[in-house]
């Protein structure tokens, strides 16, 4: 196997016409070089917030706005008092702003992350939103474990307003400020979805089936 | 599960006489087209992000040496692996041996275009019960039929199609009548979600690999690739070399470009950077994370003038504007790269001799190299090969003499003009206006008329009778 | 009609191979409205093909051979025109046929630097203004391959024509589509090439046009020749036979009149 690595990189460096890699701090230098144009994004004329819900909406997700966290819960009982639940349990993600808020007894909330994969609803908190595609971001550890993500039918993320960056590059700006990247970043942005049945959409393939974000601040 | 590559003509033949293809092919071909047009009204500055694109995976072939050191060694300090493969056997090998490490019985796979490059289904069938998640290979496992799009392998399926599939594998029964869309993803939802939690292995491709971070992007729309990587205990990621961009900042502008160039969206529902193996304090993900970096034939492009085919990325877009992909669909390449940017990577990766048709059967038309987001020369590339076909007389022989005559004739103008002085008069017999039939015209005249030479003579016959007038 | 102090711009015509050999009529009306412009128009009579046959089957040595005879042929011309979006492409690729610094090299370049499309030269160079005609009709258009995407050819023909305020122009559905002729391609892939025609002939019915205009007699055969096969009465002309107003002359591949 290293030999297959000696190999290759040989075979790279050959066809580069060099002996030896240049430093990680040339090869940046290069890039800037190379890069003429400011970095070309999408602009839009209002405010990120806006944005963010008017993309979310395009991709399918749905919103709803709170002023505290504590309202968290009466806004899981609105969005779900109108679904049809089949019975299944709606789930926390082991967040301490989730776990902490006082959730009403008629909400059958389960605390076990064990039970996750009986979950038709899962809870969780968003680490930051991008508005330039309505998406959330949702960063793997101990209070956010991925499969949370993926698992459930019906998926709702907690999301403060404060946290709404413009641009993906701000997200991997304060995660790298913050450590390590972790062992998985979500980018997420509505349910899943397919178009591999004559290229016709279809929403729920293998994740939710629904993405509702709720809005706090 | 390989297409043979022998004849290609036979293949898109039958292609254009294949009912349920066609009318699959012709519901396809316009939504592709008119998504990414959409994507792309809605950011002015598409064309300046293409010319980043291009120059970030340019800087990145030009150093990549560079970041797969850097790239290893930040997965290495994640707690994953790295290897390497020369070739698709020993890409093969390194997988199957990190299965039977871990004592797999079940692999779960989200798409991998890689590894249907190395053929590692085949190889993982043999020994462990294998499943693909992704909706549309799930179907053409079901098929037994390699992938006929990049980034939509089951596009030449028709409902009619995968309703039978499905009702065969699923209930043992067929003929049952012709249902409907939700039903069909609902039901592969079902079957699925027990292999995604029975798995002990999920592998996965890469749409970037991030030197900075060691970080290995995934785009999907369904979720499966991140159930495939995060429920199973290992996870292997399989990628070719040329994966690689510096930065999570680049890794972003690629994504703009990729997502809108490949499905007209802004961004694809699951967007996914996986970074190392599970951490202590983490509540699930994968013990092991192996990459398994493959060279088949890459580091052959890095050297020459098709360097810049390894900037592709994989996005579909070549293929969905090309008016003979849209007409004889993906399998009619034989290999499991389609469409323009399959013309140039299959001669690549398998040969001239084997493929040469590809390169020829192309208008060079240029529409593919008009909407490549990282701004290939597709047509260039393709005409290059056909000077390689040429020049190693891979061209056949009579071709090779037809041209050859013909260009000895071109180069002598006078003894040219008085051929084909001589030879309108003779084509007007066959009829006015234009002929049904011509001899040494059958080609042309299979689908055609051939509008025959009208006029008195030709131009400069003409032109020089006109212009004794004028003198005299 | 030019004004008589400033010297006329020369101007070499390309007249390419399949218009000589096949319809003269567009080299004769591409020569008029050159002339209207005020240019004073020459034809090298040494001149065939420019080469795409062998360029595009790989042949580079007899390309290559070609190229340097183009280049002497049209060395005396201020400018050098042809009624081929595709002739006039290749003209300007040769420049990629000689070595970086060699004299046929500097010589391909100053070539292809005055080298042009007709109907973009009319409008770009000469800057005419659309010739009036008297034509009339639904027509639609097809944009070819080479001149639309190599040389950006696409208002241009649809401003000179708009001096025909009788012409009706109604645009294809996949206007930047291929027509399947490419060449060597409609003989080597019969099929392939037959289906995309067929399809571009669906888009051209679905118009209503009872001409479809172009600038290339490549594409305009293959179009006509599958037009005639299907039995479908839609005439097929280069633009410059509508705007020098030859359309007396009978469409490509139509009957000519008896005597
Ligand atoms: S060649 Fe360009 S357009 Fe085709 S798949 Fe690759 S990146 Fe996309």
């Amino acid at each position: 196997m290293s030999e297959q690595r000696a190999e290759i990189l040989r075979r790279v460096q050959q066809a580069l016409g060099r002996q030896k890699a240049p430093s990680v701090d040339i090869a940046a230098a290069d890039l800037e070089t190379r890069l003429t144009d400011n970095l070309p994004r999408p602009e839009w004329n209002t405010d990120s917030l806006s944005r963010f819900c008017e993309r979310l909406e395009a991709a399918a997700g749905s919103h709803a706005r709170v002023s505290s966290i504590n309202e968290v819960p009466r806004a899981v009982g609105d969005y779900l008092e109108n679904l049809e639940t089949d019975g299944h349990k709606t789930g926390l993600s082991p967040h301490p702003r989730l776990t902490e808020l006082d959730w009403p007894e008629d909400l059958g909330i389960d605390r076990e992350f064990a039970n996750a994969r009986t979950w038709g609803t899962a809870i969780a908190v968003g680490y930051m939103g991008i508005a330039e595609t309505g998406s959330v971001v949702m960063p793997s550890g101990p209070t956010r474990p991925t499969t949370l993500n993926f698992l459930p039918d019906r998926h709702i993320v907690v999301l403060a307003i404060e946290d709404i960056v413009d641009y993906m590059e701000s997200v991997w700006d304060r995660l790298l400020a913050e450590g390590e990247m972790p062992r998985t970043v979500n980018v997420i942005t509505g349910p899943s979805r397919t178009a591999d049945v004559e290229q016709t959409l279809q929403l729920g393939a293998h994740g939710p089936r629904s993405l509702h974000v709720i809005l706090v601040g | 599960m390989a297409v043979a590559e022998a004849d290609f003509r036979a293949r898109a033949r039958k292609a254009l006489s294949d009912e349920d293809l066609q009318s699959a092919l012709a519901k396809a071909k316009g939504g592709f087209v008119d998504k990414r047009a959409n994507a792309i009204l809605d950011l002015p500055e598409f064309e300046a992000l293409r010319e980043r694109g291009r120059q970030i995976k340019d800087h990145t072939l030009a150093h990549l040496d560079t970041y797969l050191e850097q790239f290893e060694g930040n997965v290495t300090r994640q707690g994953g692996q790295v290897h390497y493969a020369l070739d698709a056997e020993s890409a093969r090998e390194t997988i199957l041996g990190i299965c039977r490490d871990a004592a797999a019985k079940q692999v779960i796979k989200a798409k991998t275009m890689a590894g249907e490059e190395v053929g590692l289904n085949e190889a993982l069938e043999a020994e462990f019960e294998t499943v693909e998640s992704d909706l549309g290979e799930y179907i053409i496992q079901l098929a037994k039929e390699p992938p006929s799009h990049i980034i939509a392998p089951a596009v030449h399926k028709t409902r009619a199609q995968i309703t039978e599939l499905f009702d065969h594998h699923h209930h043992q029964k067929s003929g049952g009548p012709l249902r409907e869309t939700p039903d069909l993803v609902d039901e592969a939802r079902g079957v699925l979600r027990e292999k995604f939690l029975g798995a002990d292995i999920g592998i996965s491709g890469a749409n970037f690999l991030v030197a900075e971070t060691g970080t290995i992007t995934l785009v999907t729309n369904e979720g499966n690739a991140d159930l495939s990587t995060s429920l199973p205990r290992v996870h292997i990621a399989i990628a070719g070399v040329e994966k690689l961009v510096p930065s999570m900042r680049e890794v972003s502008s690629m994504l703009r470009l990729l997502a809108r160039s490949a499905t007209g969206q802004q961004i694809t529902a699951y967007t996914t950077f996986i970074t190392g193996a599970r951490r202590p304090e983490d509540l699930d993900g994968p013990e092991e994370l192996h990459v398994v970096l493959i060279d088949n034939g890459r580091t052959r492009m890095l050297g020459d003038e098709f360097r810049e085919m390894l900037r592709c990325i994989r996005c579909g877009a070549c293929m969905n504007h090309c008016p003979v992909y849209s007409a004889i669909g993906g399998h009619a390449y034989g290999w499991v790269y389609p469409g323009p940017m399959g013309a140039v990577l299959t001669p690549m990766f398998r040969g001239l001799d084997s493929s040469q048709d590809l390169p020829n059967a192309c208008t060079l038309n240029g529409r593919c190299q008009s909407v490549c987001p990282v701004k290939i020369r597709l047509p260039y590339l393709i005409r290059r090969l056909r000077d390689q076909s040429f020049e190693q007389q891979i061209t056949g022989p009579f071709a090779r003499w037809a041209i050859r005559t013909w260009g000895w004739l071109a180069r002598r103008p006078a003894l040219y003009q008085q051929l084909t002085g001589l030879m309108r008069p003779a084509l007007r017999l066959f009829g006015r206006g234009s002929a049904r039939r011509v001899p040494l015209a059958g080609a042309w005249t299979a689908g055609r008329d051939f509008p025959l030479p009208s006029g008195k003579g030709t131009f400069q016959q003409q032109w020089r009778e006109k212009r004794g007038e004028k003198r005299t | 009609m030019a004004d008589e102090q400033a010297p006329r711009p020369q101007v070499g015509l390309f007249v390419t191979c399949l218009v000589d050999f096949f319809r003269p009529g567009i080299g004769f009306a591409s020569v008029e409205l050159l002339e209207q412009a005020g240019c004073q128009v020459t034809v090298p009579e040494a001149q065939s093909c420019c080469g795409q046959p062998a360029y595009n089957s790989g042949d580079l040595a007899d390309t290559a051979g070609l190229a340097r005879q183009v280049i002497e042929n049209f060395a005396a011309f201020d400018y050098v025109v042809a009624p081929s979006g595709s002739c006039a492409g290749q003209i300007k690729k040769y420049p990629d046929l000689f070595e970086t610094g060699s004299a046929w090299r500097r010589r391909a370049e100053d070539l292809a630097g005055r080298t042009y499309e007709i109907l973009s030269f009319l409008d770009e160079v000469m800057q005419i203004e659309p010739p009036r005609s008297d034509f009339s009709g639904r027509v639609t258009y097809h944009d070819s391959c080479s001149g639309l995407r190599q040389l950006g050819i696409k208002d241009q023909p649809r401003r000179l024509l708009s001096g025909s305020p009788a012409l009706e122009l109604n645009e294809l559905s996949e206007s930047e589509t291929c027509c399947g002729f490419g060449g060597t391609f409609c003989v080597k892939y019969p099929d392939i090439s037959t289906r995309m025609v067929n399809d571009k002939t669906d888009d051209i019915l679905a118009t209503g046009a009872e001409t479809v205009l172009g600038g290339d007699l490549g594409c305009l055969m293959n179009i006509a020749g599958r037009l005639k096969r299907r039995g479908a009465p839609v005439k097929v002309r280069h633009a410059v036979e509508v705007l020098a107003g030859h359309t007396s002359e009978p469409a490509i591949g139509d009957e000519e009149e008896a005597g």
